[in-house]
């Protein structure tokens, strides 16, 4: 601690972008992972990350090292990501069809027909992480692609709503339908992973 | 138009408890969704799980940055090839 420390802990970001020829191997990852939790179709996020990668070769002389090469690049793919969102808009009019998945949670009178069960997560403790967050990363995989999208883009990357709407086309309506049917279906998908306590529960 | 059903069924409670999270809940609404998790301990814990989900969702999206990739979760060699070859 103090005035001591070793200059490379105070490495402040490089104001020049990594020579072109060494991004793939050291970001190429990054944010294909990132593109894929989003996009979830591998090709169109291998798309997206080239698309990413060109733009920043034909921007480079714009990064000027207000932040890491990396979060710049992040940057671009996000822009990348919304136009991709874009491109799949839907008809604003569109009434959503029913989700069956999400129907066959509920009796006919709309009460659970498995009760949720209590979770052995603890939220404090940052070993759940490791169990929680690949498994979610599953899950979310699993969703509907319009629901994925609502979810991600409004829980996970915290735009306004009508941010969200604008982007995918749908009416205020549908976006909250799609956001709601999604967490029924993620909190469903995690618990059919194990995370509900085995031993039945009386609630409480 | 959101439409509040007179007698709140849990199905109707689980779209509360999002909206309430989304922040779209009128006063009355809040107070209605209230009651029906005072009396549904089920509802109750699906409240709870809610509110890890987005917790747990906001963590997803930065560990996509800072943890090492699973393999299977890496750019393709081929993909690598192609996008190193446009950037020469």
């Amino acid at each position: 601690m103090g005035a001591n420390q070793s200059s490379a802990e105070y490495r402040q970001p490089s104001t020049e972008a990594p020579p072109a020829a060494v991004w793939v191997a050291q970001f190429g990852d990054l944010l294909f992972r990132y593109a894929l939790l989003r996009v979830v179709d591998r090709g169109a996020a291998e798309e997206l990350v080239q698309e990413t990668f060109l733009a920043a070769l034909q921007g480079r002389d714009k990064f000027k090292g207000q932040s890491e090469f990396s979060t710049w690049l992040v940057g671009i793919l996000k822009y990348k990501i919304l136009d991709h969102f874009r491109r799949g808009r839907r008809n604003q009019t569109e009434t959503l069809p029913e989700d069956p998945v999400v129907d066959a949670m509920f009796s006919a009178h709309g009460k659970w027909k498995k009760f949720p069960r209590r979770w052995h997560v603890d939220p404090q403790d940052s070993a759940m992480d490791l169990e929680l967050l690949p498994a979610l990363e599953r899950c979310m995989e699993a969703l509907p692609e319009s629901q994925r999208q609502a979810f991600v883009l409004s829980v996970m990357d915290d735009e306004q709503p009508t941010v969200v709407c604008k982007m995918l086309g749908i009416s205020s309506t549908n976006f909250y339908v799609l956001l709601h049917r999604a967490r029924l279906r993620l909190r469903d998908c995690l618990e059919k992973k194990g995370f509900g306590q085995s031993d039945a529960m009386k609630g409480g | 138009m959101f439409q509040l059903p007179k007698v709140l069924n849990c199905k109707a409670a689980a779209e509360m408890s999002c909206r309430r999270r989304d922040g779209t809940l009128t006063r009355g609404q809040r107070t209605t969704l209230a009651i029906h998790l005072l009396m549904c301990a089920g509802c109750r814990l699906m409240d709870r799980q809610f509110a890890l989900l987005d917790r747990a969702a906001k963590q997803l999206r930065y560990r996509g940055l800072l943890s090492k990739a699973p393999v299977e979760n890496t750019l393709s060699p081929e993909a690598r090839k192609k996008i190193e070859t446009l950037l020469r």
